[in-house]
This record gives C-alpha cells, sequence and structure tokens, in this order.
C-alpha cells in the first residue's frame, strides 16, 4: 500500500513511501462509478454558502436553499426537482445582485471597466468555481454570448441585470448541480486517471461536503495532487478545517442508517409509563449522537474502539436524568458529561439508540439485536420471513420481555433468523426503553438478564452484559470492516461493492494497526486507486 | 396582491400536474392570479352539442373545493391537472325554453335562445329574436367595440339548429370554418411590438434552458456509462417539457411556428372530410384562438363543435349519429328502444369532448402573461346545448369555466347557486341492458337559476362595464314568462373573486 508509514504523518515530505509515485495494489479491478453526482441538500447548501456567501433562500422563512428542492434521490432528474433547482436559481441570482456585499464577491472587475470585458472576467473567474474546474473555450463563450444578446434577454441589458441571469444560468447548469467527471486519460490499466480538479472536488465533498477552497482549487490548477506527499497534506490539512466536523456527522448518520427506513429519531413513548420522555427529547438525542461522533473522531482524534468505549456525552437538562447525571444548572443547550466506563461506553449504550430501537413501552431486543448485526457486524443473513410480532402479556412463566421474545420465536421458521439477532438483544436489556438503566421488569419485577451468548467474528462467545458486548465490538474484525466499509462507500458515493474488497482491507488495516486514529485511515484513503481512478459501467 | 415574480415558472410547471404534487411546492405556490392591470380579459366559449352522460361528467363535489379527488373516474379527469383554475357554477338553467309565443322545438330553442335569452321566432325560419352574449361583450371589450371571433368546423348549415351567434334580433353570424382564413386575419398583426416583461422573462428562461442543453450535450459526448446517459437524456426531456411551456406571448410568425400552425399543417387542417375538421381541423381552431388571444385580436371567441356528426376517429368508430345516440334510439326521433352499448358510445363521446376541451385549456395556460398565464386572464367556458340528451332538458346544466378572469371568478371550486341538492341527473337510467325501452327520466328536476345570471357575471367579470355601473340584466327573459321579462337581475356573487377588485 502506498500511503506512507506512519512515520510521514504530518510531515509530507517527499521520500520513501511518501514519493511522488503511487503504488496501486488496489487499481486492478476497481468498481465503476457514475461521472455525473449529483449534490445532495446538504452539499448543495454548502458549496452555494462557499461559492456565494448565501445560508438562506429569502422568501422562504429563511430556510436554507436546499428548502426548495427534491429530497435527495439517486433517481433521474424529474420535472418536480426540475423546478425545485430552477426557483431556487432565480431567487439566489436575484438576491445576490441585490446585496452589496454578495454582489462585490461575485461580479469580478473593477469599477467603470466595460461591461462586456466585466462580465467576461466574472464568467471566468466564477466559472472555475462553480463548476469547480476551469471553464472550456466553449464554454466561456457560451456564457459569454448571455452577456451579448444581455438587451434581447432583460429589459434594460443593465450589468446587474445580466450578471444575474448568467449567475441563474450558472445555478441550474448540470456542471454545477452535478459532481461530473470528465477526464478520460487511460491509466493504462483499464482505468481513467481523474484530473488534478476531480481529485480536489473528490478530496473536498468528503472532507467538507462542499466545493473545494482556494487552496485546493490552488494545487489543482498547478497539478499538484498526484503524489502521495501532496495527497497526504490536502487530507490532513483538510480534516482540520472545521467543516469537517459536519462531514463526520453526515458520515456516520449515514453508518447507523438514519433515514427513511430506520427507527433513529422516532421517540414516540408511552405518556403514562414514561412520562418525563417527552418528544422534544428528540432532537437532543439526535444532536448528542451527530456530537458523539465529531467528539471521538475529530474533536479526541479517537480511534474506532472509542466508538464503542468512549464515555464522552451531551446532555441537557431534559436528558441528563436518562443517564443518572445531575441536571442542576442545566439548561436547553447540550453540555459535555462524562459517563461510567462499565455502564454507557459508546454510542449504542445510549438513548438516542437505545430508546428508538425500543416500543413505545417495552424494549425490542430483536430490532437492537438487528441493528448491531446489520448495521455494526455488517452480516445480512439474507431474506428473513418477517414473523407476527406480537405483544404478548406477560404471564408467571413468561414474565420478562426476554423469554416473550425468546417464547415467540422458538419455532423452526424463526429461529434461522433469530438465533443470531436475538441474543445481541437480550445484552441491552439493561436498558429500558427510553434506555434508562433497568434491573427488573417494572411489569412483573422479574430480574433482568443481560448475559448471552454471542456471534462475533464467526466465534461464540459469552458476554455478561452491553459493557463486555461493547469490548467485543471495539475489537471485532467484522465491525472494523463494516465501518472501513461504509467509510469507502461515503468516499465514492455509491453503495458498496464487491470490488471494494482491496480496498476496504486496506483501510480495515490501517484501522487496527495499533488502534491508529479513525482520521487516519481517513487521511489515507484519498491516496488509494479507487479514489484516484475510477472506472466506467460496461456500456 | 403581492407580486410573486419567481413563482411564476413553478406555476408553469404546476399545469403540467406532477410539479403540484410535490410537498415543497406547498410553501411557496400562491394561487395564480394576474395582476397586471393592463392585461386583457377574454371570455372564450367552447360549445358542444347533444348533451351528455350528466351523471358521469359533473365532479363530485357539488358545492366546495375542486381537486383531483373531485374529478377523479368523471369525464372530466383530464381536467385535473388544472383542477385549481376550474369553476363549476352549478344549478343554471336557460331561458326561456318551451312552448313560447305558441312554438315549442327543442333543437331550436336550445341553441337559439342559449347565448340570447331571447325566445325564437315562431315563424319563418325561427331565428333568435335577440343579441347574443359574444356580440354583446365583444362590442363593450374589443377595441372599437369589432366583432366576435366565432369559428366551428366542417360544413355547417345557415340554420336555428346550428348557429348560436347573432348580431342582433334574426341576424345569425355564420361561423369561420376554415383555419386559413383565421390565420390570414392575424398574420397582418405579427410585428415586433415593445417587448413585456413576461416577454424577457420567456426570453431569459429560454436562454438558460439553451445553455443547459449545451451543457448536457457536452457531457453526452462523453464515453459514460449507460446508466449516466440515461440520466443525462431524462434530464433532456425535462427540458423538452419545461420549453412546451414557454410560448412566448408575442403575437409574432414564431409564436405561431411554436404553436405548430405553419401553411403545411394549416394545409392539412383544412382539408376536407368530417373527420380532419374534428381532429386537426378542430385542434388547428384551438391553436388559432390561442394565439388570436395572444395577439390579442379578439376577446370575446367563440367556438363550436356540429351537431350533426357519427364519431369515426381517434379510435371511435360509431354506426349512429350523435344526436342519435343521444336520444338513444339511434335516431332523430325520441322514445322507441335502445340500441345496444349506446351508453358506452356516449362516455367514448363525452371523454372525446372533455379530452378536446383539457387540450384547449392547457394551450392557453402555457402562454405566460403577467405574473400568471393567458389563462388567468381568460374564461374558457365549456357550454352545452342541452344538460342531458335524451331528456333535452336545459336545467342543472353542466358547465365549467377555466381561468379566473383576471382575478375576478373563483378558482377551484364548485358553488351550487340554488342552495339546495342539485344532484347529477339520471342519464344511465336506460339502456343499461340491450333492448330496453327509452324513456324521459333521464334529466333533473333541479338547478333553476337563470343562466342570464351567470352571463352578467361573466360580463361584468370581463370588465363589459366600461368603468360605468356594473352589468345588471341580460337577454329578454329569465323564465319562460316572456312578457315578464328580467324578473331577477344582478349577478351571481357567489362566482366572484372579490378580493381581487
Amino acid at each position: 500500500m502506498g500511503q506512507p508509514d506512519a512515520g510521514t504523518k504530518g510531515d509530507p515530505t517527499p521520500g520513501g513511501a511518501g514519493a511522488g509515485e503511487l503504488d496501486e495494489p488496489c487499481a486492478e479491478d476497481i468498481a465503476p462509478t457514475s461521472q455525473i453526482v449529483r449534490l445532495t441538500g446538504k452539499e448543495y447548501d454548502k458549496t452555494l454558502f462557499d461559492l456565494l456567501g448565501v445560508t438562506t433562500l429569502n422568501g422562504t422563512g429563511n430556510d436554507a436553499p436546499s428548502s426548495v428542492l427534491s429530497p435527495d434521490s439517486e433517481s433521474d432528474m424529474t420535472d418536480a426537482a426540475w423546478a425545485g433547482y430552477q426557483t431556487a436559481a432565480a431567487a439566489l441570482a436575484a438576491q445576490v445582485i441585490a446585496d452589496a456585499a454578495l454582489h462585490a464577491r461575485f461580479i469580478a472587475c473593477a469599477p467603470n471597466s466595460e461591461q462586456s470585458a466585466c462580465l467576461h472576467d466574472t464568467i471566468v473567474t466564477f466559472g472555475r468555481r462553480a463548476f469547480r474546474r476551469p471553464l472550456t473555450d466553449t464554454e466561456v463563450a457560451r456564457f459569454d454570448s448571455i452577456g451579448a444578446r444581455g438587451s434581447e434577454l432583460t429589459e434594460h441589458g443593465t450589468l446587474d441585470e445580466v450578471a444575474q441571469l448568467i449567475l441563474e444560468t450558472f445555478l441550474v447548469s448540470p456542471s454545477f448541480l452535478d459532481r461530473v467527471e470528465l477526464e478520460e486519460t487511460p491509466d493504462g490499466r483499464g482505468n481513467v486517471s481523474l484530473s488534478s480538479y476531480e481529485i480536489a472536488t473528490r478530496l473536498s465533498y468528503l472532507f467538507l461536503g462542499s466545493m473545494p477552497d482556494a487552496t485546493l482549487d490552488a494545487a489543482a490548477n498547478a497539478g499538484k495532487l498526484g503524489t502521495a506527499g501532496e495527497l497526504l497534506a490536502q487530507a490532513e490539512r483538510l480534516a482540520a478545517d472545521p467543516r469537517f466536523s459536519d462531514a463526520v456527522r453526515a458520515f456516520h448518520q449515514y453508518y447507523v442508517g438514519v433515514g427513511i427506513a430506520s427507527h433513529w429519531g422516532h421517540y414516540d413513548k408511552s405518556p403514562e409509563r414514561f412520562p418525563a420522555f417527552t418528544n422534544d427529547l428528540g432532537p437532543a438525542l439526535t444532536e448528542e449522537t451527530d456530537r458523539f461522533f465529531a467528539n471521538v473522531v475529530v474533536d479526541t482524534q479517537g480511534s474506532f474502539p472509542d466508538l464503542f468505549l468512549s464515555t464522552a456525552a451531551f446532555v441537557n437538562a431534559s436528558t441528563a436524568g436518562l443517564y443518572g447525571v445531575d441536571s442542576s444548572g442545566l439548561g436547553v443547550s447540550l453540555e459535555p458529561a462524562t459517563l461510567e466506563a462499565g455502564v454507557r461506553p459508546g454510542f449504542l449504550t445510549r438513548s438516542a439508540f437505545l430508546a428508538a430501537y425500543a416500543h413505545q413501552e417495552r424494549t425490542a431486543p430483536e430490532w437492537r439485536g438487528a441493528f448491531v448485526l446489520y448495521n455494526v457486524l455488517g452480516k445480512d443473513l439474507g431474506p428473513c420471513p418477517a414473523g407476527p410480532s406480537t405483544a404478548a402479556p406477560f404471564t408467571p412463566e413468561l414474565d420478562t420481555v426476554r423469554k416473550l421474545v425468546t417464547a415467540q420465536n422458538a419455532g423452526p421458521a424463526c429461529t434461522g433468523c433469530h438465533a443470531s439477532i436475538d441474543p445481541l438483544g437480550f445484552v441491552f436489556e439493561a436498558f429500558n426503553a427510553v434506555g434508562a438503566l433497568q434491573a427488573a421488569e417494572s411489569d412483573t419485577g422479574a430480574p433482568i438478564d443481560t448475559s448471552a451468548d454471542v456471534t462475533i467474528d464467526d466465534e461464540l462467545v459469552h458476554v455478561s452484559g452491553p459493557a463486555e458486548l461493547m469490548q467485543r465490538l471495539a475489537t471485532s474484525r467484522e465491525a472494523r470492516r463494516r465501518y472501513a466499509e461504509r467509510w469507502v462507500s461515503f468516499a465514492l458515493r455509491r453503495d458498496h461493492d464487491a470490488r471494494d474488497a482491496c480496498i476496504v482491507d486496506t483501510m480495515t488495516r490501517e484501522l487496527a494497526e495499533s488502534d491508529a486514529p479513525v482520521l487516519q485511515m481517513l487521511t489515507a484513503l484519498p491516496l488509494t486507486a479507487p479514489f484516484r481512478l475510477r472506472t466506467r459501467e460496461a456500456p | 396582491m403581492t407580486r410573486r415574480r419567481l413563482e411564476r415558472r413553478l406555476f408553469l410547471k404546476g399545469a403540467a400536474g406532477a410539479a403540484l404534487a410535490t410537498p415543497f411546492l406547498g410553501s411557496l405556490q400562491q394561487p395564480a392570479k394576474a395582476d397586471t392591470p393592463s392585461a386583457p380579459r377574454r371570455l372564450l366559449i367552447f360549445y358542444t352539442s347533444n348533451g351528455c352522460l350528466t351523471n358521469r361528467w359533473f365532479p363530485k363535489v357539488e358545492d366546495g373545493a375542486i381537486d383531483s379527488a373531485a374529478l377523479a373516474g368523471t369525464t372530466l379527469e383530464p381536467l385535473t391537472p388544472f383542477a385549481n383554475k376550474l369553476l363549476f357554477p352549478r344549478g343554471l338553467a336557460m331561458y326561456p325554453f318551451g312552448t313560447i309565443n305558441g312554438y315549442f322545438d327543442p333543437t331550436d330553442q336550445s341553441t337559439g335562445s342559449k347565448l340570447t335569452a331571447a325566445p325564437v321566432d315562431p315563424q319563418g325560419e325561427h331565428w333568435a329574436q335577440g343579441r347574443s352574449l359574444d356580440h354583446v361583450l365583444a362590442e363593450a371589450v374589443n377595441p372599437g367595440g369589432s366583432a366576435p371571433l366565432v369559428l366551428s368546423v366542417g360544413s355547417t348549415f345557415h340554420s336555428v339548429k346550428s348557429l348560436l351567434s347573432y348580431e342582433g334580433a334574426g341576424q345569425p353570424t355564420d361561423p369561420v370554418v376554415n383555419p386559413t382564413t383565421v390565420y390570414g386575419s392575424l398574420t397582418g398583426l405579427f410585428q415586433g411590438g415593445p417587448a413585456t416583461e413576461a416577454d424577457y422573462r420567456v426570453a431569459r428562461g429560454q436562454s438558460i434552458i439553451d445553455a443547459v442543453r449545451d451543457d448536457l450535450a457536452t457531457l453526452q459526448r462523453r464515453n459514460m456509462s449507460r446508466r449516466d446517459q440515461q440520466k443525462l437524456e431524462a434530464w433532456l426531456a425535462v427540458l423538452r417539457d419545461t420549453e412546451q411551456g414557454m410560448t412566448a406571448l408575442a403575437c409574432s410568425r414564431d409564436s405561431a411556428t411554436k404553436l405548430g400552425i405553419s401553411d403545411t399543417t394549416l394545409a392539412e387542417a383544412s382539408a376536407t372530410g368530417i373527420a380532419t375538421a374534428f381532429t386537426l381541423g378542430g385542434d388547428m381552431m384551438m391553436k388559432l384562438m390561442t394565439l388570436t388571444m395572444m395577439c390579442d385580436a379578439n376577446r370575446s371567441l367563440l367556438f363550436y363543435w356540429p351537431a350533426y356528426v357519427t364519431f369515426k376517429w381517434d379510435g371511435i368508430e360509431h354506426q349512429y349519429d350523435h344526436n342519435g345516440l343521444a336520444h338513444r334510439n339511434g335516431s332523430a326521433a325520441v322514445g322507441g328502444k335502445c340500441i345496444d352499448g349506446v351508453l358506452d358510445m356516449l362516455r367514448e363521446i363525452d371523454e372525446w369532448y372533455a379530452g378536446r376541451y383539457a387540450r384547449l385549456v392547457g394551450l392557453i395556460n402555457d402562454v405566460p402573461e403577467g405574473d400568471g398565464t393567458l389563462l388567468d386572464n381568460s374564461a374558457v367556458m365549456w357550454l352545452p346545448q342541452y344538460a342531458d340528451g335524451c331528456a333535452m332538458n336545459v336545467n342543472n346544466l353542466p358547465i365549467v369555466i377555466a381561468g379566473s378572469a383576471g382575478g375576478t371568478l373563483r378558482q377551484g371550486v364548485s358553488v351550487n347557486l340554488e342552495g339546495s341538492a342539485l344532484g347529477t341527473g339520471d342519464s344511465e337510467l336506460y339502456c343499461a341492458t340491450p333492448g330496453g325501452d327509452v324513456g324521459f327520466g333521464t334529466g333533473s328536476d333541479t338547478g333553476r337559476v337563470p343562466l342570464n345570471k351567470l352571463y352578467v357575471t361573466l360580463l361584468n367579470a370581463m370588465g363589459a362595464a366600461n368603468g360605468g355601473p356594473p352589468v345588471t340584466e341580460f337577454g329578454q327573459a329569465d323564465s319562460n314568462d316572456v312578457e315578464a321579462g328580467i324578473t331577477d337581475p344582478g349577478e351571481l356573487s357567489a362566482l366572484r373573486d372579490l378580493t381581487a377588485l
């Protein structure tokens, strides 16, 4: 693998493995990527901020520009989506021209300069940033011609009117709305070597979730993204950018599967059973999760095991009680807290997960277990037939949720999947349906059993409770590999592909190496062949 | 009203249907009302003969908001994209009708008195004895008071049974049936007048689309995967849709071309034969009416489909003419035996006309004007000869108006003007099974509010008062007692959007 050894970290002086030539062990079988990847709503907003200085859209109640876009989608452009882009572009262009500061930032010319020259300069300068590469002569001519026809296309043909039209045009251009990879230079092994502009764009959207900054642009212009040293220097610089934290949050939402089909964010609990657990806790729990991951990966430069072992928490007056933290002096905003390592290690022992993956009154060991199996260990059991999900009443024999679930899933049709799922979930029975500790089943008073035999890394191991399970997950090969695999998919903006095995293995090793910081893996990722090369799906 | 310039384009797309349903538009979308004070208002009457299956035609909502659900499964389902621009004035009847001055002929009266609200002459040719709405309006609102544009297709007869438009008592106006003639009257108006704000907006929009298309074309020339190529294609297809909604409100040969009006298509549409007249001819007339409105060559337009035709086009293959089918027995007589499948045949015809009306509304709605579209400054009214063609009743008439006439008519609503339940008639009472007897119970007992009042409402909405006191009366009688004259003057305020005034 071509990334520098630990010794060169932070010191990307050319030489040794960090020299100009990159080894490419993963260049043989690269999974195809799209050449036209639509910006997500978040990327769109961040890009507009960096490009124009705009954060909100006038007339929408100060919502982000993406508030008028259709939801993120990989699907084809639709009438509705297109109408959204057009609306946003028209509004943004008008806003920029009407605001003196934004105007000055967009229009690149000296006062009193001739209009066509001024527009031309604006097109070249702004276009370089909007398209994330220099415009071709044809493209410059295309935009120049809008300027030339200004009096036909606008009422008075003034500089501002024409500049607004040019800006609006840029903002609905596919080359702006899509991350486009046009380079077609073959690498001799069936791949295409991305241009420095395209690499800069991949780097920037991975680390910042936005367009390249001036430094990255300058490096791309100078063709200085071709060596391991140069790439690593940029990756480390970007990872130190305050905006990196947002990208880390976005990744971890992807990692834990926040989305329409998941339980995350759903916190409807029985008000009789949990009067203190009101719906307004939801945002605080969601924010806590985001901050936890940012804290581990960015603030403390933590390692993969820290995801499962860190005691860092962020609580406010409403959520502190869930963790037994003194809430005095706390208000609405989240404040850092440290939890007990033996009780609340890592993100899986926090209410955001535990309450989302539970029913309104009772726990849901199957949900919790399945989450760990699929999202953390990356196990795919194949199709599991959906069985009845009943809320059977407790009986003298079946006096705990664990016993009820065990009895319900004992049939031969169920054990195929539930034998793997349920034991993982039973360990979390230490926490009730809102994530507070429980020692006994509240309905029956029966004692809670949190020990289980679980399969991790193809090995059946006995764990006594959550803390031991977290220790196992923190050192699990499967869990590490899954985490690396998700980062690779996130960085390359596509689903996992079997051909990713090489790069995923490489990243997994990076994570495992003396429990190196997650950051180290991330800064190594851009050096790999699949990040710098692309292949095309057979036409 | 606040001007919301930026939403116009969305609004245009909304007319295509899909965009209206998307939640993100909910916060931005405002009911489109044209508020350009100078925009002219136009009335276009789209007239069909022989009644319809009223029970299928009416929306499911009699009094209340009209949305896609209210139109689902009805004859008017093709109007779904324009649901929020429709107004159903429910419960209207035309007068005078019946034995008037000792003469009764339902065809003569339902046609001759329809737009005149005057009795037909009991003697001679039975011409109507009054001036029709299109002429009254044209005189009031056309520059110079010039005559209305009266159009039809195919061959028409100079008979009270065929003619709707009357310049004066006993003075029917024959329609123009040749598209080339209509076009010829417009070409003299083609020129570059001062460009309007809407013209610039269209030009800007076109410029943007051209640039986006060029960008996509550049990407298409790359050797991309099939999936990527497909995405580019889909984007281009969306651009084509957008573009079709961007005809400039310009009276120019270019606009004519964009509408599909050329020497070639005019020649094709003018070819002889009733099938051509109803298909290419009718479509061309709709385009020409749109162009007429764009050119502001006339603000009072009347288009009617001939009554005595046998449908043999667009997948319909009937053996009986529409009039005979409406009677359910296949003949000009009434009563008798049902012909097999007659209800299905009537349904086919009703749906065909609904499709034509939707097409016309769409054409007009695709033309931007001011902050809205040409439709917003117009009222496009579908007016029928009868309600049910078997009962030949002219009460509880199925009427729909698209467009707000400059924000003066309510939109997206059905208004029961009578107050009590109207029902939808019982057009399928007979003939559900072959060989049955035809009776006369297919009509309605309800819906007796005088049509005169709708005409008064429309005249005021069009600005026919010209700054003077509002129009309060139309025609010679609003009941079958012709001697009594107009007994219930005034407009139908329940149809007016007075907030826009």
